[in-house]
C-alpha cells in the first residue's frame, strides 16, 4: 500500500505546489483547512519550507539551494537583507542573537522563523536575483554539491562548475523527475581533492580519465546509494561506469529514472536508493541504466584520482577549504571559518561588502559549512585579512573552531533528541582554552548530530558526537554516543561508536582525555585517524574518559520539551501563537 | 491511514521520517522522550528506559492508539524496534495522551 505521503504526492505535488502555496500565504495560515494541514506541509518542502517543530507551529525554516555552493555577486546580500527582514521570531538566540542565516553540509542556505504570509515576498526577491528555494527539500533532486572552488580551484582536474549548471537547469522544475521515491542528492566533483563529497550522496561524479580513441579523456566515474542516515550509513557504490562531462546529463537522468521507477513507495525507511543498491548490486543497477534508461553505449570506469583526496580524510593537506588558497587565474580564494555554519544578518551583509570591495563579489559555500570569498588579488590580500570580521570569521582558527560542524537540533527541527549548535559552539569554546593538540596536528574535526539522521555528518569525523539521552543521578539529561576516527579519502571509513550515552557536559572532558592518550601514545607523526585504526573499539573506549570539568552547559534537561530552548519562559504552555497574517 | 475508534474517522500518521505521530492532523507525539517500558521481548531490563527516537507505526486498538518505535534502552544499551506500545487515547473526537511518566506495556500477541 502506498503511504499517505505518496498519496498526496500523486494528487499534488511539484511547480503545481507554488499556486496553492502562495494562496495559502494570502488568505492567512488558517486558510489550510484543518484536515489537510499534515499533506501540506509534506509538499511545501517541495519549495523549500519545513514547517518547524512542536512549540513553533506556524513558523519555517526556509531552504535556499545554492548549486555548487556558489553565490554570485550581489547574491549574499540578497540573503542578508531577507535573513535581517524575515527571519525573525519570537526566540532569540543566546550566542547569535535574532536574525542569522545557516550555512549548511549541503552547501545550502539555512532561514528559520519564516511566517507563511511572507513568503510571496521574500519568493519575489529570491527569484530576482536568481536564488530559489525550489526542491531544497522534499522527494526530488536536492541541491547539487560539489568543490565550491570549481571553475577557479588550482588543484582542478576538470571544471565541474558548466556540469553542474546544466544539471541544475535541466532538472530543477523537471516534471519527469520531480516525484520521486526520495530525496535524490547529487554531487559533482571535478577536483582531485575529495572536496565534493560524493562518497556520502545519492550519485556521485568523480574526476577520471580514460582513453577514447587512443587519447585520454577527462570526465567523471560514476557511483550510486551513498548516504548517512538512520544508523545505515552507506558509502556510494561503484557503478564501473566512466562519462564524458557532456553525457552526465543523460546518465543523471537516466539514473533518477531508475531511481523513479524502481525505488520503494510504500516503505520511506527504505526509500532511498541505497537500499536498492544493496538489494540489486552495482552490476544490475549498471546493467539496467544501460538496458532502460540510456540509449547509447556505456563506458566502462576510468581511471579515477582517489589517491589524491585529501578533504575529509582526517591526515595529509587541505581538509577543508579554510585559509588562503590559490586560484588558477593567479588570484586567491579565500576560505573563512564559520562556526556551526551560523552566522548573524548583519554579519552576512558585512561580508557581502568585503568580498565586493576585495574580491569580485562573490562566495562560495563549502559542505564543512563554511564561506569562501574568492578571486581576491595578491596587492589586496593583506587588507583583506586584516579586517575586523575576519578576526571572528577566521582564515585561521583554533583547529577546535575550523573542526566543528553541527545541524540544526532541538532549536528547530522534529526530529532532534539533543540541543546542538549552541551546545558546540560552547564545545570548541571550552576546549580552544583548555585543550592543546600535539605537535604537528592542526585539524580535529568534531561534529555533532542532533539524531541518527546525520545531517552534520558526523560519521565522516575524528570525533563523531550523535544525541542521545542517559540518567545522571536518576534525573534524564542530554547525552551524546562518542564515535572515532571517521573520514573519507581513497579508502573512506565511518567512524566506531566507541562509548555511548555520555552525559553532554562530561563531553569536553572526555575529549580532552582522549586527547590526552593520543598525544601520549601517539607514534610519530601519527594522524588521529591512523591512531584510531590501530586500537580496538575497547581500548578506544577506555581513553574516553567521561568526566565533569569548569565546562558548563545549562541545556541538560529534555530542550525538546521546551517550545524554545533559549526562552525565559520556556514551557510548551508558552509557546507563541501562530503568527497573525499581517 | 485512516481508522474508525467508535463512530469518528481518526487520521494517525508518521510524518517527517519518524519525527512524531500526527493524530488528527495535529502533532500530539514526540521523539526524544523516555519511556518507561514493560516489554520483556525488547531487551532483558525488568522495565526498559527507553529513548523514542524513530516512530515506526501508529495503529489503533479499540480507542486505544498504539505506536512501534525505534529506540535505545539506556539501562543496558540494547537499541532495536519495540511491539505496540499505547500511547493515548482518542475521546469524543480527542487525543488525550497518556501520562509519560507510566509505564507503558507491549501489547501480547
Ligand atoms: C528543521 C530542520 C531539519 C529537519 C527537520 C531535517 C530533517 C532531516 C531528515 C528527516 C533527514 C533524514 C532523511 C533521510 O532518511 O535521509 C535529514 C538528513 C539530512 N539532512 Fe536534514 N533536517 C533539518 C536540518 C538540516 C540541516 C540544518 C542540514 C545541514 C546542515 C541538513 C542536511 C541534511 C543531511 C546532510 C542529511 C543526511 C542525509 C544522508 O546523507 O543520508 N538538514 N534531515
Ligand atoms: S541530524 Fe537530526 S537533529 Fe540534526 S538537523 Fe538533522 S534531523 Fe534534525
Ligand atoms: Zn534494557
Amino acid at each position: 500500500m502506498p503511504t499517505d505521503v505518496e498519496n498526496w504526492k500523486s494528487e499534488v505535488y511539484g511547480n503545481e505546489i507554488r499556486d496553492h502555496l502562495f494562496e495559502f500565504a494570502e488568505r492567512g495560515f488558517d486558510s489550510i483547512p484543518d484536515d489537510e494541514r499534515d499533506a501540506w506541509f509534506e509538499r511545501f518542502k517541495w519549495w523549500g519550507l519545513y514547517h518547524q517543530r512542536n512549540g513553533q507551529e506556524g513558523y519555517f525554516m526556509m531552504r535556499i539551494g545554492t548549486p555548487n555552493g556558489v553565490l554570485e555577486p550581489g547574491q549574499l546580500r540578497v540573503v542578508g537583507e531577507i535573513a535581517d527582514e524575515y527571519a525573525r521570531g519570537p526566540g532569540t538566540n543566546p550566542i547569535f542573537g535574532d536574525a542569522y542565516a545557516d550555512f549548511t553540509t549541503r552547501q545550502s542556505i539555512q532561514l528559520h522563523w519564516i511566517e507563511l504570509s511572507d513568503v510571496p515576498a521574500i519568493f519575489e526577491k529570491l527569484e530576482a536575483n536568481g536564488l530559489s528555494t525550489q526542491q531544497a527539500c522534499g522527494d526530488s533532486w536536492r541541491n547539487i554539491v560539489g568543490n565550491p572552488v570549481a571553475g577557479k580551484d588550482g588543484q582542478e582536474v576538470i571544471d565541474a562548475w558548466p556540469v553542474i549548471r546544466e544539471l541544475n537547469e535541466t532538472f530543477k522544475g523537471d516534471d519527469d523527475h520531480s516525484n520521486l521515491p526520495r530525496k535524490w542528492k547529487v554531487s559533482v566533483t571535478g577536483s582531485a581533492d575529495g572536496s565534493g563529497q560524493g562518497d556520502i550522496n545519492d550519485l556521485a561524479f568523480e574526476p577520471a580519465y580514460k582513453e577514447v580513441e587512443d587519447e585520454d579523456v577527462v570526465g567523471f566515474n560514476v557511483r550510486v546509494g551513498g548516504g548517512l542516515a538512520r544508523n545505515e550509513p552507506r558509502f556510494a557504490r561503484d557503478i564501473d561506469v566512466w562519462v564524458p562531462p557532456e553525457r552526465v546529463p543523460d546518465v543523471a537522468g537516466g539514473l533518477s529514472a531508475l531511481f523513479r521507477d524502481n525505488g520503494d513507495r510504500e516503505d520511506r525507511y527504505n526509500a532511498r536508493i541505497k537500499f536498492l543498491v544493496d538489494e540489486w548490486g552495482p552490476e544490475e543497477v549498471c546493467e539496467t541504466l544501460q538496458a532502460e534508461y540510456v540509449d547509447f553505449e556505456l563506458e566502462t570506469a576510468g581511471r579515477d584520482v582517489r589517491e589524491e583526496y585529501t578533504y575529509n580524510t582526517g591526515e595529509g593537506e587541505r581538509n577543508d577549504l579554510v585559509g588562503v588558497h590559490d586560484q588558477k587565474d593567479g588570484t586567491n580564494f579565500v576560505g573563512l571559518n564559520v562556526l556551526v555554519g551560523r552566522m548573524g544578518a548583519a554579519d552576512v551583509l558585512d561580508l557581502a561588502d568585503l568580498a565586493d570591495e576585495y574580491g569580485s563579489g562573490e562566495v562560495r559555500l563549502s559542505q564543512r559549512q563554511n564561506v569562501i570569498v574568492t578571486d581576491v588579488p595578491d596587492d589586496a590580500l593583506d587588507e583583506f585579512l586584516a579586517e575586523p570580521l575576519l578576526e571572528h570569521y577566521s582564515p585561521d582558527p583554533s583547529p577546535f573552531m575550523r573542526g566543528s560542524v553541527a545541524c540544526t537540533g532541538t532549536e528547530f527541527c522534529s526530529l532532534s533528541i539533543v540541543e546542538t549548535k549552541n551546545r558546540q559552539v560552547r564545545f570548541a569554546r571550552w576546549l580552544k582554552g583548555n585543550v592543546e593538540l600535539p605537535e604537528g596536528v592542526e585539524e580535529f574535526h568534531i561534529h555533532l548530530s542532533g539524531c541518527t539522521a546525520s545531517c552534520a555528518q558526523p560519521q565522516i569525523a575524528d570525533v563523531s558526537l550523535r544525541g542521545m539521552k542517559t540518567r545522571k543521578d536518576g534525573e534524564p539529561v542530554e547525552a551524546l554516543d562518542v564515535g572515532l576516527g571517521g573520514g573519507l579519502g581513497d579508502d573512506p571509513g565511518f567512524a566506531r561508536w566507541v562509548t555511548q550515552r555520555v552525559p553532554a557536559d562530561e563531553i569536553p572532558g572526555a575529549i580532552a582525555s582522549l586527547i590526552d592518550s593520543f598525544a601520549g601514545e601517539r607514534e610519530e607523526g601519527e594522524s588521529f585517524r591512523a591512531f584510531v585504526a590501530r586500537h580496538d573499539d575497547e581500548e578506544l573506549d577506555a581513553f574516553v574518559d567521561p568526566e565533569e570539568t569548569d565546562y558548563e552547559d545549562p541545556m541538560m534537561h529534555n530542550t525538546k520539551r521546551t517550545w524554545y530552548p533559549y526562552a525565559e519562559e520556556d514551557g510548551l504552555d508558552d509557546a507563541p501563537p501562530v503568527p497573525a497574517d499581517d | 491511514m485512516a481508522v474508525q475508534p467508535g463512530s469518528v474517522t481518526t487520521r494517525l500518521r508518521v510524518l517527517d521520517d519518524g519525527a512524531w505521530i500526527s493524530v488528527d492532523d495535529h502533532r500530539e507525539v514526540r521523539v526524544s522522550e523516555l519511556w518507561r517500558l514493560d516489554a520483556p521481548d525488547f531487551c532483558g531490563c525488568d522495565l526498559a528506559d527507553l529513548v523514542v527516537e524513530n516512530f515506526q507505526e501508529v495503529g489503533v486498538d479499540g480507542s486505544r492508539v498504539e505506536v512501534r518505535v525505534y529506540g535505545q534502552c539506556i539501562e543496558c544499551g540494547a537499541s532495536g524496534i519495540t511491539g505496540w506500545l499505547p500511547v493515548g487515547r482518542v475521546r469524543a473526537d480527542e487525543f488525550v495522551e497518556f501520562d509519560r511518566s507510566c509505564v507503558r506495556r507491549e501489547r501480547r500477541e
